[in-house]
């Protein structure tokens, strides 16, 4: 079967930044969340999935079909959303979506009025009267609309206040998990993707630099803290190290192998705590950062 | 592509409706008998309104953005953008002045080529635009050579109407060449309207061959 999208060697230069060659894929019917800081390349690799930049090197598939901006099939599987919400801004939501709808096979009119009445958003309003979240709504109803089997959302709730953020994503989420498709979303803020992700990629600086399932993030990763006298201390899969006289805290990207150290070398009142996947996203950011400096 | 034609009349119906009742009613004022106040400057000057309207707004929502997003060829997309600006445009135009389009008036009255080659000048600047827009995102020496295409049609229109204005309001002062070849009317017809296929079709090309549709 088909990857529902595939990047090989893809490169994209802007002068002062260059995203790739980046090589990533997502399987049908996964959730993959796209983590990184402003400015880490983030929206360009969406855009050039979605055919509004143009990569300068490289190769991408959408469920197989090169992403030839001439053969344009592959976006009728397709539903983006990205930070910009742009539309007619004279004509209300519901002829906005009526003029959307002639482009789509797939366009189903009732599940726009099952999302609309979810979303409570007033299609009759002209676009440009509807609030920045309503527009983050009509985004949303008219990339959903055409059921696509791909869905693409770069940090759509950004510029939002962190309420109606919540209440969007509250009912985006439980729009999207009662459906079968891939979802690739890209955000610097993870609890915004933290509950649907199976799972989670880092970008900095242009490439992905770690990609793990996120069940295996929280069953390794552990804020662990313990006492020892010793001088050297050298344990496995630590990310993060703070001393105060005897007291220690790391972060561990594999905790049965960092205790087993501990216990080998005779650390006292061992304790080792779970990580939210927040924390775990944050220090795997950081520590690409710290590599990246060193 | 038509379906994007059809939205873009649709969405600027009443600016349309409005231009061409004005545009009919003003260039036609000397049928009558209003020449004391030339109403066809106004027609002209609401032609023009109109028309930057139509332009600018497509621009200001980020027209090109939404529609690389839809299903279409890309080069449907650009001949469809430059179809709404050239129907717009030729539809204005012969609402204008009906009488400067006769075939009479094309062979025999200098003045309806006055004002033809100044309306032509405005589609052809507004083409100009959309191209540079779109060249602007290629930073490719290759692509550059429809700039300057362009910019040679630009001019080849601009000296023939600045010959034709010349010979027509005073004929001393034009250039031996330009009153030499309004003796045949022929030639200052293709000389005036070869840029506007032309430009039509590198339009569409620029569009194509844009590295982003996020800029206007």
């Amino acid at each position: 079967m088909p990857k529902a999208f595939e990047f090989k060697d893809v490169i994209k230069n802007y002068g002062d930044f260059s995203l790739g060659p980046l090589n990533l894929a997502l399987e049908p019917g996964t959730v993959l969340g796209y983590i990184g800081p402003n400015g880490s390349g983030k929206s360009t690799t969406m855009h050039c999935l979605v055919g509004l930049v143009k990569a300068d090197a490289g190769e991408m598939h959408v469920f197989g079909r090169p992403n030839d901006p001439n053969k344009p099939e592959w976006k009728l599987d397709i539903g983006y959303v990205g930070d910009v919400h742009v539309f007619y801004e004279n004509w209300s939501g519901e002829r906005n979506l009526k003029f959307l709808r002639q482009f789509y096979p797939n366009w189903s009119d009732a599940l726009v009025a099952d999302l609309a009445r979810r979303f409570e958003i007033p299609l009759n309003k002209k676009a440009k009267e509807l609030s920045s979240g309503n527009r983050v709504k009509l985004s949303l109803i008219s990339a959903l609309a055409h059921q696509p089997k791909l869905l693409l959302l770069d940090e759509p709730t950004a510029g939002l206040d962190p309420v109606v953020r919540t209440e969007v994503l509250d009912v985006l989420f439980s729009v999207l998990e009662d459906g079968e498709r891939a979802i690739f979303y890209s955000t610097h803020i993870l609890s915004d993707i933290s509950r649907l992700a199976d799972e989670l990629a880092f970008i900095h600086n242009g490439n992905v630099v770690q990609r793990h399932a996120k069940e295996d993030l929280t069953d390794l990763w552990r804020k662990i803290t313990f006492q020892f006298d010793g001088n050297s201390l050298q344990l496995d899969a630590v990310v993060s190290h703070k001393q105060e006289g005897r007291d220690h805290q790391v972060i561990s990207s594999n905790f049965e192998k960092t205790l087993s150290n501990l216990s080998t070398l005779g650390a006292e009142n061992v304790q080792e705590n779970r990580m939210s996947i927040d924390e775990i996203a944050v220090q795997i950011l950081k520590d690409v950062k710290n590599v990246a400096n060193r | 592509m038509w379906q994007i034609v059809k939205n873009e009349l649709s969405y600027h119906k009443f600016i349309l409706i409005f231009g061409c009742i004005t545009v009919a009613l003003f260039g036609n004022a000397t049928k009558f008998g209003f020449e004391r106040f030339d109403l066809s400057e106004m027609a002209w000057m609401v032609f023009l309104g109109a028309y930057t309207v139509i332009y600018t707004k497509s621009q200001e929502e980020k027209r090109n953005q939404y529609f690389a997003r839809l299903p279409l060829p890309v080069k449907s997309i650009g001949l469809a953008r430059i179809t709404v600006l050239y129907l717009v445009f030729f539809g204005l135009l012969v609402l204008n002045s009906p009488d400067h389009l006769t075939w009479k008036a094309l062979t025999e009255d200098l003045r309806s080529w006055t004002v033809l080659l100044g309306n032509t000048l405005i589609l052809i600047a507004y083409t100009l635009a959309l191209i540079v827009a779109d060249i602007h995102t290629i930073r490719n020496r290759k692509y550059r050579t429809l700039f300057w295409v362009s910019v040679a049609s630009y001019a080849l229109l601009m000296t023939t109407l600045v010959t034709t204005s010349l010979i027509y309001y005073n004929q001393q002062s034009a250039p031996y060449w330009g009153v030499f070849l309004f003796k045949k009317p022929i030639i200052p017809v293709l000389l005036s309207l070869l840029p506007i296929p032309i430009l039509f079709h590198v339009s569409i090309a620029a569009f194509m061959r844009r590295k982003s549709y996020f800029a206007a």
